[in-house]
């Protein structure tokens, strides 16, 4: 027989092409063909096959809900972990000593049995913890966890340290009671300090790398199954939760970074909840039917800074004026639309709420959009000469470089100049707060506080974050005063009339042109789910650890 | 010299590349502005000493040329014969060890052991979604030069070649998953994952979930490379087409199928090779894109990840790793020439 080369493989020519159909075959049937076993075309039938609820026939888990990130979480210690996406899943598997409410981020008491008692003009907290709650392995939750809870990012020196640094030692009196004496009065403490998750302090201790990476244990409604960072993470209800239970049996987490692949995902119901909605596709998504977008003020604040260091902008008439020659109220309304609202003022409204500050009042004193007296301003001033150009930088955000690029615009306009400079997250964090007018006249950011004043009014204005988190280096030793002195008091009337009169002297020094409030938002697949809401906080949104929230049968 | 000794020395060539490719790496995360403990702390108002303690934790406290020796495993190398300084240095590149990430606080390897799978079924995928398509259509096309066929593939090359992946996997996703619901919008289902995890009973289901999930993202990276070597196919099938020895067989009487397929279509496939043996591996660029959009979770996502949150070790480490499935890659292509075409020898004089 002779010898034929080409049949080396031992697959002859019509084997091969016999393949080759049956692999397009099974290309267009996998692509096409409905599996009878799975579910209906409505989505209502099940959950997806990688985690979707599975528009058509991905397979899946019925009684699984899914949530789509916009950011993949990197772990699970509350002790190091220091990103929103992370403590997104870990809330619902850790209880925290306080937790917020839910519209007006007071604390609550949760594994505390009542409020603090404050000693020693607000040096010392004792706090009574409750004697239900128990971990996931059943062990109760004692005292000692929550010194170790609340010790261990110092002694360890993580990333959480500078949250509880004011902390000088935290003693366990009794397995229910916890006392911590503080360095100096701290008016937020009981606000922004005492609302941790709590740790099973004994496992940690054991093997904390797996505790931050495999297997946490918290006293929360649901217990951590299986994660694959950046892939998907897995909790299932604890049958015995001391508090109310959650209604959903378990939750997987999905990431999808791309703003159009976790846009589509959800239009295509491959998800039941996701959380990080693009403004451009708000309305879009608001229209689809069987899709809610559900909404709340969050904590966020997006704001235009002067330099006051150095440059033209030390000048409150060159500020006033580069304020006065536009309208952020305009762009907002524009640009933002229903992904935010305009604010005059340096805190989330929520708090500005809480703490009953003057919000109508600051909205009145807006800088007017005024071209002319903008010009006026300019014209009057020596810091600034006809023609200069004023130096905005931008991080890599669009919506705050158009900013900037609307303000530039508008000095053009008036006959002088302006000069956008947009900027990698890195080199934007290296250069915004140096305080030099060369690197900047002008930087536009956004900052998430927290559940009190302090963490925007001393973060963002205080000389002592000159250079760590803010810089306009705004010098006047009576503002920075007031400021120190409301964050080392614990009277709240006398903190609500200090932070007022330091807000009104931000505005009317311009130190500040504040913009917008972003809202933290979720779209829901009604066909799914109820009852899922997102929180004032991005870090724990949406809330499921709640009884409301609930799957469709 | 034979095949075996071939390969040992191309490997061989390749430790200076790769060395190379550390070294350059190293210099360029080392020189992007901006530093990853500011990030780390999330503007957080960091005291002076918790700085210096984790700058310490990850060796970034050391000067620029220590840190290369620490990363390289030439410290752990002088600390075992003695050198003071070096003692009890960590283990580097040369000892395995590709470091730590400090974003993720895990170790470089562990996290490229998860990524790598993903990425590499989404690359042999699409290659053999381009291969299975391009060869077939660049050898019709050549044998129907100038006839609507080979329009109708030219005109698909160029759109291949012009269009964006990721623009394409976007316009998928909107047709396919959400307007007529056929095909899931992203991620992929592994076959070597329990079915269960998907909520799946069988591993045949489980088989078929991962093709449909494969589908838009194979398409979406395949479709460039479909078009490249859909056009080196069909130029070079012409060129052996017209031939000498093809007209001669033509003369003989030799039939048009067998032509093609035993003196046109084997001498064709040296530069189809070539070409694919290098897109193969410079396509990991297209993934990475892929990947975003299709939110799966390979090494794409992983490196943008490490550079957006200046993660130097991870961002070097898997760095290192494409280049090397780089030059593992380029060590095949040239080992294939031989098999394909007897006239290529491994370095043996005539």
């Amino acid at each position: 027989m002779p010898r034929n080369n080409d049949s080396r493989s031992g697959i002859t020519r019509r084997q091969a092409i016999a393949g080759g159909a049956s692999v397009s075959a099974a290309l267009l049937l996998a692509g096409c063909a409905d599996d009878p076993d799975l579910a209906d075309d409505d989505g209502t039938g099940g959950s997806g096959g990688n985690g979707g609820n599975g528009g058509s026939d991905d397979g899946g888990v019925v009684d699984q809900l899914n949530v789509t990130q916009q950011v993949a979480p990197v772990e699970w210690d509350p002790i190091v972990l220091n990103d929103a996406y992370s403590e997104q899943i870990i809330h619902t598997v850790y209880d925290g000593l306080y937790e917020y409410d839910v519209q007006t981020l007071d604390p609550q008491p949760k594994i505390a049995a009542a409020e603090p008692e404050i000693e020693r003009d607000g040096t010392r907290f004792i706090v009574p913890l409750r004697e239900e709650p128990e971990f996931h392995d059943g062990t109760p939750v004692t005292a000692e966890d929550v010194v170790h809870t609340f010790m261990a990012p110092i002694e360890e020196q993580t990333d959480n340290m500078p949250d509880v640094a004011m902390i000088e030692s935290a003693e366990a009196l009794d397995d229910h009671t916890v006392q911590f004496d503080l360095e100096f009065p701290y008016g937020a403490f009981t606000e922004m300090t005492l609302a941790r998750n709590v740790v099973h302090a004994e496992a940690r201790q054991e093997d904390p790398e797996a505790y931050n990476t495999e297997n946490p244990i918290g006293s929360g409604p649901y217990q951590f199954d299986d994660a694959v960072i950046g892939e998907f993470a897995d909790v299932t209800l604890w049958e015995d939760y001391w508090d109310e239970p959650s209604q959903i049996p378990s939750i997987r987490w999905e990431p999808a970074e791309d703003d159009a692949g976790r846009v589509s995902r959800m239009l295509a119901r491959e998800t039941d909840v996701m959380e990080g909605i693009p403004p451009a596709d708000w309305e879009d998504i608001d229209a689809e039917d069987g899709i809610t977008i559900e909404d709340t003020p969050d904590t966020g604040v997006f704001y235009l800074a002067f330099n006051c260091n150095e440059g033209p902008t030390a000048d409150p008439d060159v500020r006033r004026a580069i304020a006065h020659c536009h309208s952020t109220g305009a762009y907002v309304d524009d640009v933002i639309g229903e992904a935010g609202q305009n604010i005059n003022y340096p805190v989330a409204p929520t708090i500005g709420e809480e703490w009953d500050f003057p919000l109508d009042e600051w909205n009145d004193m807006e800088y007017e959009f005024d071209p002319d007296y903008a010009r006026e301003l300019l014209d009057g001033s020596d810091a600034i000469e006809e023609g200069e150009e004023i130096h905005f930088i931008s991080p890599p955000d669009d919506l705050r470089q158009q900013w900037c690029e609307l303000v530039a615009d508008r000095l053009n306009e008036i006959g002088y100049g302006g000069t956008v400079e947009r900027l990698d997250w890195d080199t934007f964090l290296s250069t915004y707060d140096t305080g030099d007018a060369d690197d900047y006249n002008v930087y536009s950011l956004g900052w998430t506080g927290g559940a009190d004043p302090d963490m925007y009014l001393y973060q963002l204005f205080h000389r002592d974050n000159e250079g760590v988190t803010q810089g306009h280096y705004y010098d006047n030793d009576e503002f920075h005063d007031k400021i120190a002195e409301a964050r080392q008091t614990v009277d709240f009337d006398t903190r609500r009339q200090l932070y007022i009169e330091a807000t009104e002297e931000i505005l009317e020094e311009c130190v500040w042109v504040p913009g917008w409030n972003t809202l933290s938002a979720i779209a829901v697949d009604t066909d799914r789910v109820d009852g899922v809401l997102p929180d004032t906080s991005t870090s724990t949104t949406p809330r499921l650890d709640v009884s409301d929230a609930r799957l469709h049968d | 010299m034979g095949l075996l000794r071939y390969t040992l020395n191309r490997v061989l060539q390749s430790i200076p590349v790769m060395f190379g490719i550390a070294v350059i790496t190293f210099l360029l995360v080392n020189s992007m502005p901006g530093n990853p403990v500011d990030i780390m702390l999330a503007e957080q108002e960091a005291s002076p000493e918790l700085i210096a303690a984790i700058e310490a934790r990850y060796g970034l406290d050391e000067p620029l040329h220590i840190q290369f020796l620490n990363y390289i495993g030439l410290s752990w190398i002088l600390g075992a014969v003695g050198i003071p300084g070096f003692v009890g240095s960590p283990p580097g590149i040369l000892q395995g060890d590709l470091g730590f990430s400090m974003y993720y606080e895990r170790p470089v390897a562990d996290l490229m052991l998860t990524r790598l799978p993903p990425t590499l079924l989404l690359m042999i995928s699409a290659f053999a979604f381009a291969i299975a398509t391009a060869v077939p259509l660049g050898v019709l096309a050549a044998k129907r030069r100038n006839q609507p066929a080979d329009h109708v593939s030219r005109v698909v090359a160029l759109i291949g070649v012009s269009t964006p992946s990721f623009w394409i996997g976007i316009m998928l996703i909107i047709l396919f998953s959400v307007q007529l619901g056929w095909l899931p919008s992203g991620r992929l289902v592994y076959p070597w994952r329990d079915p269960s995890h998907y909520g799946l009973t069988s591993q045949w289901e489980l088989y078929y979930q991962t093709v449909r999930h494969l589908i838009l993202p194979m398409v979406a990276l395949g479709t460039l490379q479909m078009a490249t070597i859909m056009r080196v196919e069909r130029s070079s099938m012409i060129e052996s087409l017209q031939k000498e020895y093809v007209q001669l067989a033509r003369a003989y009487g030799v039939s048009e199928r067998k032509i093609m397929r035993k003196h046109a279509f084997r001498p064709s496939q040296l530069p189809v090779v070539t070409l694919i043996g290098l897109n193969l591996t410079s396509a990991i660029g297209g993934a990475v894109l892929i990947e975003m959009v299709f939110s799966i979770n390979g090494m794409g996502r992983l490196l943008i990840q490490a550079i957006q949150t200046h993660d130097y070790q991870l961002t070097i480490g898997t760095t290192v790793v494409i280049g090397f499935v780089f030059v593992i890659g380029v060590i095949i292509t040239d080992i294939s020439y031989a098999y394909i075409d007897p006239r290529v020898s491994y370095g043996e004089e005539n």
